[in-house]
């Protein structure tokens, strides 16, 4: 995220006090002990690269010890098969889910009636290795003793992120879909508005060090190999209907609701049209957004998917839409995963089984978006107004870096899932076992940072004169109706025989 | 922390006592709605047909990204052993 003005002519006019930020999505700092941190020594590594250091580190570090543990083992037709194994799952966790007393989240009862503390250590786990990982590479970044203040301000916010997922592993809350971003901003914003955010704090609200940090992890889960699971039908409701949508929906924002800032424009746009928050976070990440416009854009998400994922498997019932077709429309149009998985369920196990399938198709969209909003933002966006063309070495300068990294972590682990003998077992359980637990916590992470940067009366002209509303139900209306269109023709008429 | 040099009719002191009355207030609404409403709702059995339901199958409503839903496994092998 940036607190930059590039994106409006004249600077932000929806948040005046922007252009007296600095760059970095931390706040000025109070204390001058946290100002020297910042402003005296310079940065050795920007965020990019270090959130790509970071990442990677923790991505080979996954694989290497996947590889170490795993082993052969003979199945019951005489083969040798792999094993593959995870030595750091039972240390890696986040608070689990939990129904009557918060306590369930962390410590559990086994079958046989004994108390297990995995989840607590899992979280502890979990704490030791970023604040350890991180801890340094703060110190390596900008010397002296910022680790230190890094490592301190870092226990506040992990208690956070971790109040925050505990929160949100309420049982009736995960089944409304009610990510454990918006418990994440409601946290921050609570002590930001209250008492404040403390100054020991500050130097570990590192919003866009974490974001970019928990995408280049997310970059591992994208496997391209998985694009075909559902053949041409599945690739047609969601890589053709939906940067239609994208394109169509930023369009319609700039020329006919005429939005002041093109980053919400298009925030707002991915996180409709891909697939919720995960394509919100990588979108305002590659076009610059501000933390505000990421706060409203899945705030707004958030909302929709909730009352989509209640009434479209009504709406399907009560049009008759069979089930292969109704599914492949909620996976196109509902944001959220999880939430399409729920509503595909109540239709019955084929509508899930269709439903889950194209929007996993959709998420892997995330990566291409990001690029291309990426490219699209440093071509035209950002050009210099005198200038005709941006060439291609000034597009590379200002191409934002973790994207790269997001696309080759995309990349070596979709060769490895798609080419190597026992990949996806190897991938899987890097993913499983470790990334996945990790990238959920930076992104926890970062939307409790985003919280403790905002004030409620930055958020507050962002609400007025409901253009990112109007948008996204314009956006949401023109997905529905493509989906339905699109799933129709694909799965309900031309390819019919294939998919049942 | 907010500055205490900001001109408002109220004394420092009296300032910081109303923003952790603030603080403690709203945590003790979240405390409370989550320790106690929110049991209640997941007591009924409507609410507890529907997170028995979801749990059978594997799905987990606030997944993020496609890896966090425990059903996909068993959708993968189907669709990559056809």
């Amino acid at each position: 995220m940036s607190n930059h003005s590039e994106n409006t002519p004249a600077g932000d006019p929806l948040n005046p006090s922007s252009s007296h930020r600095e760059s970095s999505s931390v706040l000025p700092p109070d204390d001058p002990s946290v100002s020297a941190n910042h402003s005296a020594t310079p940065k050795r590594m920007s965020d990019d690269w270090l959130a790509i250091l970071c990442a990677a580190t923790l991505l080979a570090v996954s694989f290497a010890g996947v590889l170490i543990a795993s082993g052969r083992t003979t199945n019951d037709q005489g083969e040798s098969v792999l094993s593959a194994e995870n030595p750091f799952a039972d240390w890696i966790a986040k608070p689990g889910k939990w129904t009557e007393s918060p306590v369930a989240a962390f410590v559990s009862s086994t079958a046989d009636g004994e108390t297990s503390w995995s989840g607590l250590m899992g979280v502890v786990g979990a704490f030791v290795v970023l604040s350890l990982l991180l801890s340094l590479a703060i110190r390596f970044r900008d010397g002296s003793d910022s680790g230190l203040r890094f490592f301190k301000g870092f226990i506040g916010v992990f208690l956070l992120a971790t109040f925050s997922y505990t929160l949100a592993g309420q049982s009736v809350v995960k089944a409304y879909n009610l990510e454990y971003a918006l418990w994440a901003l409601m946290v921050g914003l609570i002590i930001s508005n209250t008492v404040g955010t403390p100054g020991w704090m500050r130097p570990a609200v590192l919003t866009e060090f974490f974001i970019k940090t928990g995408l280049v992890l997310l970059g591992a889960e994208v496997l391209m190999s998985r694009l075909l699971a559902l053949g041409i039908p599945g690739i047609a409701v969601a890589w053709i209907v939906t940067p239609i949508v994208l394109i169509s929906t930023y369009i319609f924002g700039q020329k006919i609701l005429k939005m002041e800032s093109r980053s919400l424009n298009m925030v707002i746009s991915a996180d409709m049209s891909v697939c919720g928050v995960s394509a919100a976070i990588a979108a305002a990440a590659a076009c610059k957004a501000k933390k505000e416009e990421l706060s409203l854009a899945i705030g707004m998400s958030l909302s929709f998917t909730v009352i989509m994922m209640v009434l479209m498997p009504i709406a399907i019932k009560a049009i008759g839409l069979s089930d292969v077709v109704g599914g492949a429309w909620l996976g196109g149009t509902i944001d959220a995963t999880g939430a399409v998985a729920a509503a595909g369920a109540t239709l019955g196990d084929r509508a899930l089984e269709v439903a889950a399938t194209v929007k996993m198709i959709q998420n892997i969209l995330i990566g291409v978006s990001a690029f291309g909003i990426a490219t699209y933002w440093v071509t035209f966006v950002e050009r210099d107004s005198t200038s005709k063309r941006v060439g291609v070495s000034e597009i590379w300068k200002r191409f934002p870096r973790f994207v790269v990294g997001f696309i080759v972590a995309s990349i070596f682990f979709s060769m490895i899932h798609g080419f190597m003998t026992e990949g996806p077992e190897l991938v899987n359980s890097v993913i499983k076992g470790s990334t996945k637990t990790l990238r959920g916590w930076f992104f926890c992470l970062a939307f409790v940072s985003i919280g403790l940067e905002t004030k409620f009366s930055e958020l507050a002209p962002y609400l007025k004169g409901g253009k990112p509303l109007i948008l996204y139900l314009c956006g949401q209306t023109l997905n529905l109706i493509l989906t339905l269109v699109m799933a129709y023709l694909m799965f309900g008429i031309v390819f019919r025989d294939f998919v049942q | 922390m907010p500055s205490d040099q900001t001109p408002t009719t109220l004394r420092p002191r009296t300032r910081r006592f109303f923003r952790w009355l603030a603080l403690t207030g709203s945590l003790g609404i979240v405390v409370s709605i989550w320790c106690s409403v929110l049991p209640r709702i997941a007591a009924t059995p409507r609410m507890r047909r529907q997170l028995v339901f979801l749990d059978e199958r594997g799905i987990d409503p606030s997944a993020m990204f496609y890896t966090e839903l425990d059903v996909m496994e068993s959708i993968l092998d189907r669709l990559e052993n056809r």
